[in-house]
């Protein structure tokens, strides 16, 4: 227990130490630039987030903003799991849509937007962008776990009687789970990034995106950090929310 | 009860068995003994019906338990989670893992058990579902000869009545469970 708190209390201090650090190098460059307009510094960015927070317009950009991007995410991932288990199941299937795949990691996302802007309405192109996204990075990490998945252990399952339903859910899926869980952390970094990418190029209504790409063109620098600095705590919010609800599900506990 | 009737079978061009034939009636313990490569894990995974033999039949009653060449426990669950996603009797689990001094390691995951420990939980897991035959492949590997004694005379004790097939490269640990020798 002492050496519960004391571990906890270290990590936090390490912490602290680390983001003053940074706080220090950031003010220190923008001291040494003198122009908030170039680069503002950590107080004058904080200042304006306050006055950001003080209008309703921010709120309904950040729900919406994550609506779009959890919607886009949870969308990758259902197909993306889906596409695996059946990628694995009918190598026809694995054969027909490998090319797509192949596409959707080849193109840079930015030709994806535009394409899309074109038969998409730029409130549903964020979602369509993330999904797009996420698909491959949750497709392939599926497919390869299962495939991967330790044959002996299902062999094991077979000969003790286990229905192939049990099969599947007391021995592959778990197998799976760590494979699956990294492909979480990390598409949904890629789904914020290529979510607010598409807002800022398409505007959608209500969308930090859109603010920011506001705040770049009448030189508002200091809502520019101040925004990026809000899409980083909500990627990170979000991820430590999965991370937590998925919990039970990893090796951690017995690794 | 179990009985392979010429039966051969490859590995793509590799010949591993040709017209090999066995019988085990029930209660029977037979011992396959023979150098490393002759077919011995084969005749084990042709008896679990893991592999179809290519000509011959197998005709197999009843049902098996096993102890694996590896041991083959969920990484995922704890000692007691391996023998409940068998459904093994808990019980009967519990009782054995006292006899292997095992009673403290219940709720651990493998991963914190040594070589030794893993290989007896495995046998446990054997013991404790239900079987009309007991499929052994080198199952004391990696025991020392007290845990081997301990381990025979239990599965002695939990197999009663009961056929086993056993391989094994050591004749000793073939007297322990009293199975025939069947060199193949």
């Amino acid at each position: 227990m002492i050496t519960s708190i004391m571990k906890q209390s270290k990590s936090i201090i390490k912490t602290v130490i680390t983001a003053t650090f940074w706080l220090a190098v950031w003010q220190l460059i923008s001291m040494a630039v003198g122009l908030d307009i170039l680069v503002p510094s950590p107080i004058t960015t904080l200042l304006a987030l306050f006055d950001m927070a003080k209008t309703g317009g921010f709120y309904l950009a950040v729900l919406y903003s994550l609506f779009r991007i959890i919607v886009g995410f949870a969308l990758g991932v259902i197909f993306g799991v889906l596409g695996a288990v059946l990628s694995v199941r009918f190598s026809i299937f694995k054969m027909l849509t490998s090319p797509i795949l192949r596409l959707i990691r080849a193109v840079p996302v930015a030709s994806f937007i535009i394409l899309a802007l074109v038969w998409i309405k730029s409130n549903n192109l964020p979602i369509f962008i993330c999904f797009l996204m996420v698909l491959p990075i949750i497709w392939d990490n599926v497919e390869s776990g299962i495939s991967s998945a330790d044959k002996k252990l299902i062999e094991m399952g077979k000969v003790y009687g286990l229905a192939d339903n049990e099969i599947l859910s007391k021995i592959k899926i778990p197998l799976i789970m760590p494979s699956f869980i990294s492909a979480l952390m990390t598409s949904l970094g890629f789904a914020w990034k290529s979510g607010i990418a598409a807002e800022v190029i398409c505007k959608p209504l209500n969308s930090l995106g859109g603010m920011l790409q506001d705040s770049k063109v009448y030189l508002e620098t200091p809502r520019v950090f101040a925004l990026t600095a809000v899409v980083a705590l909500l990627s990170l919010l979000l991820e430590t929310l999965i991370k937590r609800g998925i919990r039970r599900f990893t090796y951690d506990k017995f690794e | 009860m179990i009985n392979l009737n010429n039966v051969s079978f490859s590995y793509g061009d590799k010949k591993i068995l040709e017209n090999f034939n066995l019988k085990v009636e029930a209660g029977e313990r037979i011992c396959l003994f023979g150098e490393s490569g002759k077919g011995k894990t084969t005749v084990l995974r042709l008896i679990l019906g893991l592999e179809i033999p290519n000509s011959g039949n197998a005709v197999i009653e009843g049902k098996a338990s096993v102890v694996f060449q590896e041991n083959r426990l969920l990484p995922f669950e704890t000692v007691l989670g391996n023998i409940r996603t068998v459904k093994g009797d808990e019980e009967k689990a519990r009782k054995l893992l006292e006899k292997f001094g095992l009673s403290d390691y219940a709720e651990k995951y493998p991963r914190s058990l040594s070589g030794g420990m893993k290989r007896r939980v495995a046998i446990i897991r054997a013991l404790c579902s239900d079987f009309d035959f007991l499929i052994l492949d080198e199952p004391f590997a990696g025991l020392d000869k007290e845990n081997i004694e301990l381990a025979a005379q239990i599965i002695n004790e939990y197999s009663k009545d009961k056929a086993i097939i056993l391989v094994t490269h050591s004749e000793w640990e073939a007297s322990l469970l009293g199975a025939k020798i069947v060199n193949i």
